[in-house]
């Protein structure tokens, strides 16, 4: 096992730090920004190369994995980046990448490097929790000459609003099917709204949408193994996010604790806090630690490992979510719940990580069923 | 990065594993597997192994008879060990005193105590707590005065771990009264036969008796006996304290533990204890994440939060999970845990109410555990000296 991060992993990551710095200064994160400027940014993004970083170098991308991605999601975790990088550029292209057929993937993939596309997945259902209904879902399709039709509701479907198109699970006669379709085909409505962190999700209705069948990415088992294998990828992604989030709000609590005066001298001096920035530092470098292994699992484990370590980095870096959160909002006092503060803000994006593709219930019964699956 | 360990690191853990199947006396495995006494006779006897096989001191640099290891191999090594039931290297001149000299000693003193040390044939302790100082280590009031070629010392240790299995000691002692706390402070060695020594076991609330007093009346030592220089004893000690890094969190430890836990679940019939396996499950998650620390530290180009404090950061974490396991064993052995005899903690003794029955030990390592987060500077300590770092400037 090697921890080292190589000289190129680091220059990404230094590359996405300044644009961050750029693009997101202190006091304008977590607020909405226009639909525009959205846009824009993601053209940005695209000239730096990073909506292509899963896609393949004949689609116009660098074929990079989670190992070298991870930097990249740390960093705009830390700037709380309200940009679809991980609903296109992590989770769709990977599905396509991995599924599509030659003809697909143009269509699709080399828009995404390019930074014309975003597509966001369509996979949970209202009613479902955590447990992804796989074949049982609700959504499903209906055969109709050549092609089909797509019925039925998808919910939290994240970046949705801005997206051109979606990765749709659905099944056909009991058996899931991924497909791609466009958010303009006739018959799907789309309800905007915005996440706990002021960012853009959406619920899809579809009402009898045609399908053609070279939209189809893949079925049956392909299918849900593909879906298992993205979720994981998308969880080693938000430990990253993640870690960058709390590296955020450790760093500024520290630093409130040295500004600080009260009773005549920072807060920084009171043993009852310096412990607990402690414990918080020890929490983050877990994470830290964690969100390495997940991206590393992601890249080079066979499946029950991979979902096992997984799951286990989503565990770690939940705890910690949860700890770092509490703790920074306390030690900045009432001041941490204000709007104006950046903490607030931070707290909010790890909330909606937390619960993004299961919480921290529902991981440790992943790492118990994939434990006993490895075995 | 790369998840899998090398080829050739995997070969070196396979050969260490057999290494360690092959040679451990099962009894001596049985005793640590279920956390029972082992005596002096158990450690040599493992460390004679070790010694023939050139292992015995992984952290010492090859020309002082280390073997050469890489870091990664020096982890794996450790976990191996511990993991196949070996006692731990829980002598102070393999771990501490070796490194010191090797570094600060005359070429005098490296001849004539090294080769011992490696063949366990002198066994030291190490007298640096006081009754007055425990965690405070700079206000320790044991003195030495120069006479002739003599130091004569008179003072208390105390908390002085296995000095009932030494033949030598190791002792910070107050060579300038007037100089600030840790600033006339010598590092001494001497002969646990000397004439003015006295050690004295203490006994603990579980029944063991690895501590001892040492008490120091007009000792003689000879001025050839003082390590480095004079006055300079703390940065020796500070040396000492921070050598070891991998070893602190204690992995290997607290994975065979792990196992004893899942083990005695399954024996007593409590694998589907949803309430017990929930917690065996974030404990086994909560190790993964130490371990993947303790190697993220030996990986290049990495972040931490507290440069400087990943030793600290890993002793408190890695002992406050062993003594969770610890925690969780005792509730393990359910209302067993009430009868106790200290018959119970030796191999071949048994508890006159439940007999040899593995649970008879678990209510004694639960007490003992507690010393983890006391030992080697305390936990509070280790957040003290994290937080400084943390927060100076």
């Amino acid at each position: 096992m090697d921890f080292s991060i190589s000289d190129e992993q680091q220059q990404l990551r230094d590359a996405v730090r300044r644009f961050c710095d750029g693009e997101y200064p202190l006091e304008r994160r977590g607020q909405r920004v226009t639909a525009d400027r959205r846009s824009k940014r993601w053209g940005m993004m695209a000239e730096l190369g990073l909506t292509g970083l899963t896609v393949s170098e004949a689609c116009g991308g660098s074929a990079q994995g989670m190992v070298e991605q991870m930097g990249v999601l740390e960093e705009l975790g830390r700037a709380l980046s309200p940009e679809p990088y991980l609903s296109t550029a992590v989770i769709s292209a990977s599905l396509i990448q991995a599924l599509g057929t030659a003809k697909q993937q143009d269509q699709w993939l080399a828009p995404i490097a390019m930074g014309q596309l975003r597509v966001a997945l369509a996979l949970d259902e209202p009613q479902a929790r955590y447990a992804y209904q796989g074949a049982g879902m609700a959504c499903h399709l209906t055969r109709e000459g050549e092609g089909y039709r797509l019925s039925g509701e998808k919910s939290l479907v994240l970046d949705g609003p801005d997206a051109d198109a979606f990765v749709v699970a659905a099944q056909h006669e009991g058996i899931l099917q991924l497909l791609v379709v466009p958010a303009n085909a006739a018959g799907l409505t789309r309800i905007a709204g915005t996440t706990l962190d002021a960012r853009e999700i959406a619920t899809l209705r579809f009402d009898e949408v045609a399908i053609s069948a070279d939209s189809l990415l893949a079925e049956g088992e392909a299918a849900e193994r593909a879906l298992q294998a993205v979720r994981d990828r998308a969880s080693a992604a938000l430990c990253a996010e993640s870690v960058g989030a709390m590296t955020e709000l450790v760093e500024q609590t520290r630093e409130f604790l040295k500004v600080r005066q009260q009773f005549g001298k920072p807060l920084g001096r009171f043993q009852a806090l310096q412990h607990r920035l402690v414990d918080m530092v020890i929490a983050l470098e877990q994470s830290r630690s964690m969100s390495a292994v997940a991206a590393m699992a992601v890249d080079e484990a066979e499946s029950a490992r991979r979902t096992r370590l997984v799951a286990a980095a989503r565990v770690t870096v939940g705890k910690a979510a949860r700890l770092i959160a509490k703790e920074a909002i306390q030690m900045h006092g009432a001041m941490g719940m204000t709007d104006e503060c950046q903490i607030g803000h931070y707290v909010k994006r790890l909330m909606v990580a937390e619960r993004l593709f299961g919480d921290i219930s529902y991981q440790l019964e992943t790492f118990e069923k994939s434990t006993a699956a490895a075995a | 990065m790369r998840l899998e360990f090398t080829p050739e690191e995997e070969a070196f853990r396979q050969e260490v594993r057999a290494f360690v199947e092959a040679e451990l006396d099962p009894a001596i495995k049985a005793k640590v597997e279920r956390g029972l006494r082992l005596e002096k006779a158990d450690y040599v006897a493992w460390y004679t192994k070790l010694y023939e096989k050139g292992w015995i001191t992984p952290g010492w640099p090859e020309d002082h008879g280390g073997p050469g290891w890489t870091p990664i191999q020096k982890y794996l090594f450790d976990e191996e060990t511990l993991l196949g039931g070996a006692p731990r290297i829980i002598a102070s001149g393999i771990n501490m005193l070796g490194p010191v000299l090797i570094a600060f000693g005359t070429p005098e003193q490296k001849e004539k105590y090294l080769p011992a040390i490696r063949r366990s044939e002198s066994w030291w302790a190490q007298g640096f707590s006081e009754p007055g100082a425990g965690s405070d280590l700079a206000s320790m009031r044991t003195t030495a005065v120069r006479e002739g070629n003599h130091y004569i010392v008179n003072g208390h240790k105390i908390w002085t771990s296995y000095a009932h299995f030494c033949d030598k000691l190791f002792c910070l002692v107050k060579t300038d009264k007037d100089a600030k706390p840790q600033e006339g402070i010598s590092f001494l060695l001497m002969d646990l036969g000397t004439p003015g020594i006295e050690v004295r076991p203490i006994k603990l609330y579980e029944g063991g008796n690895d501590l001892n007093e040492v008490f120091l009346d007009n000792v003689r030592v000879p001025v050839e006996n003082l390590v480095g220089e004079e006055n300079k004893g703390w940065t020796y000690a500070k040396y000492l304290l921070g050598h070891e890094r991998t070893g602190i969190a204690g992995i290997g430890a607290s994975k065979q533990q792990l196992l004893r836990v899942k083990r005695l679940l399954a024996e007593q019939g409590l694998a589907a204890d949803l309430h017990i396996q929930r917690r065996v499950t974030e404990l086994e998650i909560e190790l993964l994440a130490l371990e993947a620390t303790g190697l993220r530290i030996l990986g290049e180009n990495q972040i931490f939060s507290a440069p400087g404090a990943e030793a600290s950061m890993l002793k408190v974490r890695g002992t406050e999970l062993r003594q969770a396991i610890f925690e969780l064993l005792y509730e393990v052995a359910g209302p067993a845990a009430i009868p106790f005899s200290e018959e119970a903690m030796f191999l071949e003794g048994e508890d006159p109410l439940i007999g040899d029955d593995e649970r008879a030990s678990l209510a004694a390592n639960y007490l003992d555990s507690r010393k983890l987060s006391i030992y080697g500077g305390t936990n509070e300590v280790q957040r003290n000296v994290t937080a400084q770092m943390l927060l100076r400037g």
